[in-house]
């Protein structure tokens, strides 16, 4: 999209990149220093197993937003793969704006969860009491980024196939 | 019906497995029941609890390092030398590559791509026909999702709630029949044939061989070992791995870096996170097929219709078989498995057989034209046609279709291992 200038996308995507990998890495090697410790003396670091918990919906909702931008979802594509571009361009339209909306509403529902969470106040047990809406703030805020990115790609898809159709050749 | 009308329209014009499953259940839930839609987004987050699950992204990433970097050459080159004796030693040795590559990556099209890119021009040059070269490689390549530890096996294990350990040690004896197998047919076929593929290697680099590749070898006897003796669970089995495939790639091999390493992470948490947030949405579902009593009514429509065991493994077969030309694996087992597992009670399948079936029928649908994955992976790399690849692998196909049949109806296969040791 032009009215995003280039340098921010980039920068968005660099930081996008750490901070998917980064919190995975720590996973992992904090994992191997748990299980030699366990072994050797043990002593275990018990907050990674919650860690872990949390980890999963943070990698799973940030990488299925990114997702969304680099078309990595996996989807049944084999009826509209056949079809000619000019039948292609409405089911593809459709299908990215049924997406932007079911992800619109489950944002709008996770919001209120949000707050429902952040008015009981739960705390983590392991992880030095951290908030838990805290840490449930990657759901909405993923569903948010994800529904803007289908809208997005509603526009995107769409140019993308009528150029072809203007040059003559097949949408892939 | 509705619902399921629902789900199939969605899924026909190419809305994302995972939000076909969340409409689906979203339109399910506003017709069948009276509860706020802050379930939906709650049944999400909670979908994720399982511990087990974060093996996938760490075995992703795993292979897609692996893949990049250079243990798929080391393993060729080991698996070349130790068939080079017989007659369609190098294909043979594609084979035993693939399933080895195969325990590392866990993905199909990861193994093609990795070990196809070096032996299938190799295999051309030394003289073998095209189709035997591109056949064998795309037919192995599907061995990935047999052979343990793969990412398929633990979203099965996640959706059944069945035990990774035992659904592992199902998969070794039909990988092992199975590549044995397809190797046999290469040597009956090559055994008449001119191409000159036995090389005498000298003692020297027979020890070089075997000293570059020891540390790939090493990569599934580590993950494996470590969960069968107890030192560690799936998930910190899979992050010892990655730990030690960062470190032989990056301090030992010397071929990436540590940008590299962090871009092939960035690639597999995507990759991964797309995937398992089809579990996210599907736990919704899970939940309304649940709470509406579906998979007892299932069950009880099923028995009262279908009477034969026999029959009822065909009808399962040929449900992946159908499904997994069109979906993937991890979907299908997410939706039906939960679904049909009261039926697997009645009509006595055990629950790791019932993913061996699984598994078994899909690897035939990855390879079934018109749809077949790994047929594409194939074509791309060999710029080939979807007919030329479809000929190449009928063979193996064929003798896959026997094997899965087999295996299907013999669950003694699949499941002797597990009931020797993890009883």
């Amino acid at each position: 999209m032009k009215i995003i200038p280039k340098n921010i996308i980039k920068k968005i995507d660099f930081v996008e990149k750490y901070i998917l990998v980064i919190p995975m890495l720590f996973f992992a090697f904090g994992v191997v220093i748990d299980v030699i410790f366990r072994k050797l003396f043990h002593f275990n670091l018990s907050f990674l197993q919650e860690f872990g918990k949390y980890l999963m919906v943070y990698i799973t909702f940030i990488g299925a937003s990114i997702g969304v931008k680099i078309k990595a979802h996996p989807n049944m594509s084999a009826v509209i793969d056949v079809m000619p571009d000019k039948f292609k361009i409405i089911f593809v339209f459709i299908s990215n704006l049924l997406c932007a909306l079911a992800m619109g509403f489950t944002g709008y529902w996770s919001w209120m969860q949000f707050s429902l969470y952040k008015r009981m106040g739960t705390v983590t047990t392991t992880l030095e009491n951290i908030p838990v809406y805290l840490l449930y703030l990657v759901v909405p805020v993923s569903l948010t980024v994800m529904s803007i990115r289908f809208f997005m790609r509603c526009y995107t898809d769409t140019r993308e196939i009528s150029k072809t159709i203007r040059v003559g050749v097949t949408y892939k | 019906m509705i619902v399921v009308s629902c789900f199939f329209v969605l899924l026909i014009i190419g809305v994302p497995v995972s939000i076909v499953i969340l409409l689906s259940s979203i339109v399910g839930i506003s017709i069948y029941s009276n509860i706020a839609f802050t379930i939906v987004p709650q049944q999400m987050f909670n979908g994720l609890g399982n511990f087990v699950l974060l093996a996938i992204p760490l075995f992703i990433m795993s292979g897609n390092i692996a893949a990049k970097g250079d243990i798929a050459r080391r393993l060729v080159n080991l698996m070349r030398m130790t068939f080079s004796g017989i007659k369609g030693g190098s294909v043979i040795a594609g084979i035993v590559a693939c399933s080895f590559f195969a325990a590392i990556s866990g993905s199909s099209m990861a193994t093609i791509v990795a070990i196809g890119g070096i032996l299938m021009p190799a295999l051309i040059n030394m003289g073998y026909s095209r189709e035997l070269a591109e056949g064998s490689v795309t037919a192995a390549g599907s061995i990935g999702i047999l052979i343990p530890p793969s990412c398929s096996m633990i979203m099965i294990c996640v959706a059944m709630n069945t035990s990774v350990g035992r659904q592992y040690l199902a998969g070794f004896i039909p990988g092992i029949l199975l590549a044995s197998v397809w190797s046999l047919y290469i040597y009956i076929l090559c055994r008449k044939g001119n191409v000159q593929d036995v090389k005498e290697y000298s003692s020297e680099e027979k020890k070089k061989i075997w000293k570059e590749s020891l540390l790939a070898l090493l990569y599934p006897i580590i993950v494996l070992g470590s969960i069968y003796t107890g030192f560690a669970t799936p998930t910190e089995a899979a992050a010892i791995a990655f730990v030690y495939v960062v470190i032989i790639e990056i301090f030992v091999f010397k071929i990436m870096s540590l940008g590299q390493i962090i871009e092939e992470c960035k690639k597999a948490l995507v990759s991964s996170g797309s995937i398992i947030i089809i579990i996210s949405c599907a736990a919704v579902l899970n939940w309304l097929v649940t709470t509406q009593q579906i998979p007892a009514n299932i069950s009880m429509w099923i028995t009262n219709h279908v009477t034969s065991k026999i029959l009822f493994i065909l009808i399962i077969g040929l449900i992946f078989f159908v499904s997994g030309c069109f979906m993937d694996l991890i979907a299908l087992i997410i939706i039906l498995g939960p679904i049909l597992q009261p039926t697997l009670g009645v009509f006595e399948i055990d629950a790791i057989h019932f993913g061996i079936i699984a598994i078994m029928y899909t690897q035939m649908a990855y390879l079934t034209p018109p749809f077949g994955l790994n047929l594409y992976v194939t074509m791309g790399m060999q710029n080939r046609s979807l007919i030329q690849v479809s000929r190449a692998v009928m063979p193996f196909l064929v003798i896959l279709l026997i094997m899965t049949i087999a295996f299907s109806f013999i669950p003694e296969i699949s499941l002797f291992l597990p009931n020797l040791l993890m009883r």
